[in-house]
């Protein structure tokens, strides 16, 4: 019987884990230099709610309430090491957190939207993100590879960022996306 | 909400890691002031997640894709796809397919035993993927026969890309670069073992009874035992050599392209840590022997 409620509990867990993880991973990724970083981060904080879950208020979103232990980890990392990986202060982590969680509700849609707009892109357009999404080259690593300046490669990026930014916001602003 | 175009850049620059001190500061400051600002930074955070997600998504969906399409030699002896429709035979021009094709055989078929026939039937059928089998076992015989003690480096983790590429095997005497965040594990015949950094650009050829690992950039921790073949690695910087040891590479070839008042100019060069038995390291036309718990920062000169 025991053994059962912890196997649902667990599910539970999981289900709400896997739900959020990509907005926990953008919030943390938001504050952290550096992949390795962000996935230490990570799993310390998915640990960190597993042994909390029992005090989970189930009227909260699960999302913020893992952003705000994301939160007290990231702000315990600044303190102890002052900037790397923690780049932010924990005033602008707090910020970023509170922005986070007022945006929640549309953050799955806006992911799918990026998907429709990610489909109208030439393919050199997304041939420059997958350099730097999919093999996580930096942008100097990109502008060596393409043989072009960083400048020449930062500007394409954010001018494709920005597009597909104004992109996902007209698709779900647009009449029926509701 | 309207936000100002060059705190958008801000957001940009912080994403791309490229903020100078001073950028940080003020979106530190802008961040922790103006919700707003907060709102609209979490958005473009939002953004750099998903593209990460989605890129990484694609990627294995193309690995997964790859190994749909890689051809099965067994389920198409005549070595093409079958042209016809399902159930129809095939109007190809192979002339193997006609194998396939049913023959007439007049009134002598009807004369035929039934057993016969379906054994004949089965012959029909099944030959062919034999005589398939058999090409391919004998042509596996034969090439692992001339390559006995030559076998070439085995990538054991990491991913590896020619040419922006991905490569599943170590490609000989061609440049890779190691891609993703991890380290590429490679074991070379006879148990040497290098893990190469991630970013790391390299190529590894066989010379004689040498290994030669030609590194152009990046590093990694190079494991040769007693009794494996020596060891050599190339670089702009020198040349390190071992028979027995093992040692970290660190190198850096070009300068910063951006120069920053607080961040130290790292200049080239070539860091050689020694962990165990010996290295040696031609540089600038001087050979310097390094033994285990050695450390030593070889330079570019001036004149090179």
């Amino acid at each position: 019987m025991l053994k059962e409620l912890r196997m649902d509990r667990q599910e539970e867990y999981l289900k709400l884990l896997f739900g959020c993880e990509l907005e926990i991973r953008a919030f943390i990724g938001s504050i952290v230099r550096g992949s390795h970083d962000c996935d230490d981060l990570f799993q310390e904080v998915a640990l960190t709610l597993w042994k909390e879950f029992s005090r989970y208020d189930r009227s909260r979103s699960f999302g913020a309430w893992a952003r705000g232990i994301a939160s007290v980890k990231l702000m315990q990392r600044y303190d102890q090491t002052k900037r790397l990986p923690v780049v932010l202060s924990p005033e602008a982590i707090q910020a970023i957190s509170c922005a986070f969680d007022r945006s929640e509700a549309l953050a799955s849609r806006k992911a799918e939207a990026l998907e429709n707009c990610l489909d109208q892109l030439p393919e050199k357009s997304r041939q420059l993100l997958a350099l730097r999404y999919e093999r996580s080259l930096k942008i100097e690593q990109i502008a060596h590879e393409v043989q072009a300046t960083l400048e020449a490669v930062y500007q394409s990026l954010s001018r494709l960022r920005t597009r597909l930014h104004d992109c996902v916001e007209r698709r779900l602003s647009a009449p029926g996306a509701a | 909400m309207s936000i100002p175009e060059h705190i958008h850049e801000l957001f940009q620059k912080y994403l791309d890691a490229l903020a100078s001190d001073s950028e940080l500061a003020e979106l530190e400051h802008l961040l922790a002031t103006d919700p707003e600002v907060a709102q609209a930074f979490a958005e473009m955070a939002r953004l750099h997640a998903n593209l990460q997600d989605y890129f990484r998504k694609q990627y294995k969906m193309d690995q997964v894709a790859a190994l749909l399409n890689a051809p099965d030699p067994l389920q198409s002896p005549t070595g093409g796809r079958p042209n016809g429709e399902p159930g129809k035979p095939n109007e190809g021009s192979s002339p193997l397919r006609s194998t396939f094709t049913p023959r007439y055989t007049g009134p002598a078929k009807a004369s035929r035993g039934k057993f016969t026939r379906q054994l004949d039937a089965a012959v029909r059928k099944w030959k062919p993927i034999a005589v398939a089998v058999l090409v391919l076992v004998m042509g596996a015989a034969i090439w692992s026969a001339r390559n006995q003690g030559r076998e070439g480096p085995r990538l054991i983790s990491g991913r590896l890309a020619v040419a922006g590429r991905d490569v599943t095997q170590v490609p000989d005497n061609v440049l890779f670069d190691v891609v993703g965040h991890k380290a590429a594990v490679i074991e070379l015949p006879g148990g040497a073992r290098i893990e190469l950094i991630a970013s790391t650009r390299a190529a590894i050829r066989r010379d004689a009874d040498q290994f030669v690992v030609k590194l152009s950039s990046g590093g990694g921790d190079f494991r040769v035992q007693a009794g494996q073949p020596s060891f050599r690695v190339d670089t702009e910087l020198g040349v390190v050599t071992t028979n027995t040891g093992q040692f970290s590479l660190d190198l850096v070839t070009t300068l910063p392209k951006q120069i920053s008042p607080t961040v130290p100019i790292q200049l080239p060069r070539l860091v050689v840590m020694v962990a165990q038995g010996s290295v040696t390291v031609e540089h600038a036309g001087i050979s310097t022997t390094l033994a285990a718990g050695q450390e030593q920062v070889f330079v570019k000169s001036i004149s090179s």
